[in-house]
């Protein structure tokens, strides 16, 4: 069941020229977390705030569980929503405790199961003992389990993430995205989560929807979009990606790195190019060889190496992180390619 | 997207001269011990040898507490009353002109609070122009409208001082995070219950800081209150020391009015302590003005009653009991000596309070131990002590230990001096703070001596400040009333005292002339100095 649905949601903020958002159209289903992924300032934040109705979008409609809740003239007020939002600052009440915080939602309940609530809450993130502590008294960490915490609490149709990890340390963020993630499938519950960090993305999402510009670029499984991105500009957002230029010829797309399938089929003579990701590259030392290794990146778990080919085209290539060779070797290329992508030539 | 945490710098470590700067610092310390601790201890000493009430009855000193916390405590509510909606509207909503209204709304803490209380008493006075207008209206000659007393007082005072909170509130308005209010809608709470469960809560501590603010000025305040004819302690020191001559009354009357000053001090100290939060911001995002759509006009009335009765309506009667250009120019000349006695005194203790309050920022940061602490303490305390009440101290003190001190303007001075030191300190202190301590230790390793340090690094790093600290304490100086009351020499009169005097003797005109005067002498001091700050230039 598609538990949120937004059609055709253009939006334009006052004095503004650009819309932020353009004829979007997008949903998600009952359970799923939907990943918003994109560059800052391409509008992921604002879908996810016209989701819980803080921007009004000037067209479109916006339905939450089936119920329309924004039809460009009228938006249901955000308190009338029943979604969870967690900013990326948390927002805390600074002026109330932990309990105090996550029973803000709480107040139709009757009070004993309203701290019923709260304790069961409370063990769900892992902030049992933290009771009666003020938000400055709390780590960044506990900041962000309090956040979550509060928003799931009045049992939210929707929890909403806005870049919920990038307030903290390096360290803390993956520790933190996996106890989000048990949180999430422990719950059930449905989630969108606004990020401008793939590997992020990858790592938490069922779906991930690339935004551009406040235009979508593609939307799928993490999957597809590494491995058969849509557009060049996903391919080259979502990882590390070289463009390798290429004809179609008699069936097949040659390139001076070799020869591919034309899977897309191409007519013949057609000039394209063929997405390459480090992975798909291998090197070997040879001499004469057709290559020369340009740079190299050491990254702990790879080396990236950076091959220059005879045209002057660049090419990145994955090897181990034992596999060290001197700048300058002359190397020999191997492209396996698992997935073939190809973009018409741009000109 | 997140803001950066504001850089905060490590306080200066004591230099390695630390012996000489300590050695200043206590002799600094004991200066201005002996300025501002010996007429306190005098007058304490003076309320208990006496230890008779005087003139004055157990029965008539609780009632006089009690009209005076009471005036204090609902000036304090109507001065919230103004503020507060004023400060949301402006803050948060779409209200028209609400830039204009930002502005205006500062503009009652330049009329003081017994200039404010003259321009009512002769529009709503018993010979005020309203009742001379009703009195031609209808033929008959009854009083319709009298401000004065203990209403008159409390209207007046929240009028003029309602800015206190409003600065606050405004500022905290400004830096509450929008994702917090967000979030309470998102938890299923609507506009108004965002701002009842959210919004006022968050304010809470500055609406508190302002509010005390107010209750201290009401406390202290006897410029007003005694125009406007309130019987409340700085009123009744006045009274028993100028007409009853009974020193010893005054003097048990000020010592309970200092313990209630004090007391209220260590209660708002022990209430900040008790529950502290800390405001967790680090946004750039303002929030959305609140669209006020049917209520637009209606606010806009709001608005413009509030900055009407605090702003307009003083000043337009103000300039109305001039009169012409010529009546106000002629009132300038026949009254030029007391002009000039009141610039005088205002640079004099302006410049002595920028001189001492660098030297003693300056030592307190070098200073060891509890020195510094000390040493800021002590003149905060002068700060607190009303005005009247300093008058007093002075005259008992002086008036037995140092005769050839008492009768000058010398005496003016050192009252102003103690009155105001602590905005030149705390001023200079704070921008001393601000100066990165490396450029300090750069300057030592460079070969400079801690001499030259301070002229040539650190003098030049706090001149904007200097300037500014001179003028807020010139400011302070020329509208002070209450002190300069009982201290000026015969004939030596200010010109706040001769606006107290006309406005007694019912010389609205005269009054009004040199009111109008006397802000033009704080205002214009006070825009240019905001106008250079404006432009980072102090």
């Amino acid at each position: 069941m598609k538990l949120i649905e937004l059609s055709g949601v253009s939006l334009t903020y006052p004095n503004a020229v650009e819309p932020a958002l353009h004829d979007l159209s997008l949903d998600v289903k009952e359970g799923a977390t939907l990943s918003i992924l994109g560059p800052s300032g391409c509008g992921k934040t604002t879908v996810l705030r016209a989701i819980a109705g803080f921007e009004h979008p000037q067209a479109g409609e916006i339905r939450i569980a089936g119920r329309l809740v924004c039809d460009g003239k009228q938006c249901v007020p955000p308190e009338e929503r029943g979604v969870g939002m967690v900013f990326q600052d948390y927002a805390l009440f600074p002026h109330l405790t932990v309990t105090q915080n996550i029973a803000f939602g709480l107040r139709r309940l009757a009070p004993r199961a309203a701290a019923d609530a709260v304790t069961h809450i409370l063990d769900l993130v892992g902030l049992a003992g933290f009771e009666d502590r003020y938000p400055h008294e709390l780590s960044g960490g506990q900041q962000q389990r309090v956040a979550i915490a509060r928003a799931l609490a009045p049992k939210p149709v929707v929890l909403l993430l806005d870049e919920p990890f990038s307030n903290l340390d390096p360290d803390m963020r993956g520790q933190m995205r996996e106890e989000v993630q048990e949180i999430l499938r422990r719950t059930g519950i449905t989630a969108v989560l606004v990020t401008h960090d793939h590997d992020e993305a990858f790592a938490m999402a069922d779906r991930i929807a690339v935004l551009n510009r406040g235009r979508l670029e593609q939307v799928d499984d993490p999957e597809s979009i590494y491995h058969t991105p849509s557009t060049p500009f996903v391919a080259n957002f979502v990882g590390q990606a070289d463009f390798l230029p290429g004809r179609v010829e008699n069936g097949k797309i040659h390139t001076e790195a070799g020869v591919f399938e034309n899977v897309t089929g191409h007519p013949h003579g057609t000039a394209v190019e063929i997405m390459i990701r480090p992975d798909d590259v291998h090197i070997t030392p040879a001499s004469p060889g057709t290559a020369q290794i340009a740079g190299r990146q050491f990254r702990g778990s790879e080396n990236l190496y950076t091959v220059l080919l005879p045209s002057g085209q660049y090419l990145h290539s994955s090897e181990a992180s034992t596999t060290v060779y001197p700048i300058g070797t002359s190397v020999e290329l191997t492209v396996a390619a698992t997935h073939i992508v190809t973009f018409v030539k741009r000109r | 997207m997140t803001q950066a945490a504001p850089m905060t710098l490590a306080r200066p470590a004591p230099a390695a001269s630390g012996w000489f700067a300590q050695a200043g610092a206590i002799a600094l310390l004991a200066g201005v011990g002996l300025l501002i601790l010996p007429p306190l201890l005098y007058l304490a000493s003076s309320a208990i040898q006496a230890g008779t009430l005087g003139t004055l009855s157990i029965g008539s000193l609780a009632g006089l507490a009690l009209t005076t916390l009471a005036l204090a405590a609902l000036a304090t509510v109507w001065a919230m009353l103004l503020a507060l909606p004023l400060a949301w509207l402006v803050v948060r909503t779409d209200l028209p002109f609400r830039n204009v209204c930002r502005w205006l709304a500062v503009v009652p803490l330049a009329i003081p609070s017994y200039i404010g209380a003259m321009a009512y008493i002769a529009l709503l006075g018993p010979v005020g122009s309203l009742n001379a207008w009703l009195a031609a209206l209808t033929g008959s000659h009854q009083q319709w409208m009298n401000i004065y007393g203990f209403w008159g007082g409390v209207f007046v005072l929240g009028l003029f001082t309602y800015p206190y909170i409003f600065l606050l509130a405004s500022a905290a308005l400004e830096a509450t995070n929008p994702s917090v209010e967000e979030t309470a809608r998102s938890l299923g709470e609507g506009p108004l219950g965002v701002l009842r469960r959210v919004t006022l809560p968050m304010l809470r501590p500055s609406i508190m800081a302002g509010g005390l603010l107010v209750f201290l000025y009401a406390l202290s305040d006897f410029g007003s209150l005694s125009l406007l004819r309130v019987h409340v302690f700085t009123t009744a020191i006045y009274h028993q020391l100028n007409t009853r001559f009974d020193q010893a009354a005054a003097a048990m009357l000020s010592f309970v009015l200092v313990l209630l000053t004090l007391a209220v001090l260590v209660g708002q100290h022990a209430l900040l302590s008790r529950r502290s939060y800390v405001t967790i911001t680090g946004t750039a995002r303002v929030a959305r003005p609140v669209p006020l759509g049917r209520w637009r006009w209606p606010a806009v009335l709001l608005a413009g009653g509030i900055l009407g009765l605090s702003v307009f309506v003083p000043l337009g009667v103000l300039i109305a009991q001039t009169g012409t250009a010529g009546q106000f120019l002629d009132v300038l000349g026949e009254q030029w000596s007391f002009i000039k006695n009141s610039l005088a005194l205002a640079g004099a203790a302006a410049t002595l309070a920028m001189i001492v309050g660098f030297l003693i920022a300056f030592s307190a940061k070098r200073a060891t131990g509890n020195t510094g602490a000390a040493l800021l303490g002590t003149i905060q305390m002068g700060y607190a002590i009303p005005g009247t009440v300093l008058g007093l101290s002075l005259i008992l003190l002086y008036n037995t230990y140092l005769p050839w001190l008492y009768g000058t303007a010398g005496v003016l001075v050192l009252a102003y001096l103690i009155r105001f030191l602590t905005q030149s300190v705390q001023g200079i202190d704070a921008a001393l703070a601000g100066i990165n301590p490396h450029l300090e230790e750069a300057a030592r390793s460079l070969a400079a001596s801690p001499g030259a340090v301070l002229r040539r690094v650190l003098a030049p790093l706090v001149r904007p400040t200097l300037f500014a600290v001179w003028t807020l304490v010139f400011i302070s100086a020329m509208k002070e009333l209450d002190a300069t009351l009982l201290l000026r020499p015969a004939g030596f009169d200010t010109l706040p005292v001769r606006v107290y005097i006309h406005t007694v003797e019912a010389e609205y005109g005269k009054a009004g002339a040199l009111a109008l005067l006397l802000i033009a002498f704080t205002a214009l001091p006070w825009l240019v100095v905001t106008r250079l700050r404006d432009k980072k230039l102090v």
